[in-house]
């Protein structure tokens, strides 16, 4: 089944601003070389998985060219916003790369909620019969914490799930990690679908 | 028996003159772990030089600490909020040094070692939220299901756990709580292997006698 398209839109639109959306590598916090919309790379050799081209409508890079930018940009200080980076980076992501990349991680991230919501493992309904702003929270949610700590670490926002208690989802949701923003937005998620009017959902 | 016994309070006692310094106790800020710190050579005056991108399009030019902890998270890009609590949190390390001491004893190492960090208590992992926390009594080289530990460059050390990457920084050292023996300010970024999520931490750990476990006694997260 494809992800509603209404929920996609805002995943995608959501995950773009928490990530950023950048064209060249650069380090993450842990020093990590990532480009696109948060792709990570997570090794040397995951460069040849990614398509890059020399400048603005240049020639397609070799992997030779891309082992030089990772090597360039790895070997720079961490702590910096992205942009910090472009004066060492000679490549640059096609737009078309970074919205595949996106996409992927998109799919990827759906196929686990479907995987996990499922009405065989006792929740209400299975993923996309959920309601639109609870999907919208749940992928805020597994984008920042994985599958895995999702369900296993967040045990009383499981429960509220599996009883389908929105209200009480929205108070368990909380992560303090992540922006006032952004923990706000998710309870609001939660809220609307229980039947309180929200403040600015969908569109905070 | 004897003979092993005895061998064993040998090494035991050797091992306590390595871990018990002649030198005083190093009392240190590193400031190349701090990105954009243009001058800290007067203590509480410090020069940043950091840039963000402004929630308005703009950009967001951070010159001093007191700027920083003013700055409200709204003024920054949604993407730019995790480097405002790096931001943060490097300032944090910079105030608790500025007000610290030098140390009167030490029972901890002078660099940050994986041997070191494996011995942290498991409270020194990332704390993101839900009901699950870690054991009490367990140390990072014996996590439930592993953890890779190595040294990174830079006097860093990297922990792979299952679910995290996490790096520990050497921010400080010296006395930050006033009992007289060294601490050392970690700093803690984190991302999640299986998402996006990352994160930043400070952590102050310290050792109360020689051979004695190390422990977490002050965190940033944890505060009030």
């Amino acid at each position: 089944m494809p992800l509603n398209m209404r929920v996609r839109q805002q995943v995608v639109r959501k995950l773009e601003a928490y990530e950023g959306r950048v064209n060249h590598f650069y380090l993450d916090s842990v020093g990590k070389v990532t480009v696109g919309v948060g792709h990570l790379l997570a090794s040397r050799s995951a460069v040849a998985g990614v398509d890059m081209i020399l400048g603005a409508g240049g020639a397609v890079a070799g992997l030779a060219e891309k082992h030089d930018e990772y090597d360039r940009v790895v070997a720079q200080p961490t702590g910096y916003r992205a942009a910090h980076y472009r004066s060492v980076t000679r490549l640059v992501m096609p737009d078309a790369e970074i919205s595949r990349l996106r996409d992927h991680h998109v799919r990827v991230f759906y196929q686990e909620l479907q995987t996990i919501y499922a009405r065989r493992n006792g929740y209400p309904d299975d993923f996309d019969d959920l309601p639109e702003f609870v999907q919208m929270a749940l992928f805020d949610l597994v984008f920042n914490l994985g599958a895995t700590r999702l369900r296993a670490v967040f045990l009383n926002l499981d429960r509220a799930i599996r009883a389908g208690d929105w209200h009480r989802a929205a108070a368990q949701s909380h992560r303090p990690q992540v922006s006032a923003a952004r923990n706000l937005y998710v309870r609001q998620l939660f809220l609307s679908a229980s039947g309180v009017p929200a403040l600015c959902v969908p569109t905070c | 028996m004897r003979a092993y016994l005895l061998n064993t309070c040998v090494a035991a006692l050797l091992l306590g003159c390595v871990a018990v310094r002649a030198e005083p106790p190093r009392h240190a800020f590193d400031e190349t772990a701090f990105a954009g710190l243009a001058d800290a050579t007067q203590l509480g005056r410090e020069r940043l030089d950091y840039m963000l991108d402004g929630a308005n399009g703009a950009e967001l030019r951070l010159t001093r600490c007191a700027q920083v902890a003013e700055t409200d998270e709204a003024a920054v890009r949604e993407d730019q909020y995790p480097l405002l609590r790096l931001l943060r949190v490097n300032c944090e390390a910079l105030a608790r040094f500025a007000m610290s001491r030098p140390a009167r004893r030490s029972y901890l190492p002078e660099a940050l070692t994986p041997a070191l960090v494996s011995d942290l208590p498991s409270q020194a992992l990332p704390a993101m939220g839900g009901q699950v926390v870690p054991p009490v009594g367990g140390r990072l080289g014996a996590l439930p299901g592993g953890a890779s530990i190595e040294a990174l460059l830079g006097g860093r050390v990297r922990v792979l756990t299952r679910s995290d990457d996490i790096v520990y920084t050497l921010m400080a050292q010296g006395d930050f709580d006033g009992d007289g023996l060294q601490d050392m300010l970690l700093r803690m970024d984190w991302h999640a292997r299986d998402a996006f999520g990352h994160g930043v931490d400070l952590l102050q750990i310290t050792r109360r006698s020689v051979g004695g476990p190390y422990e977490s006694n002050w965190r940033l997260s944890a505060q009030p």
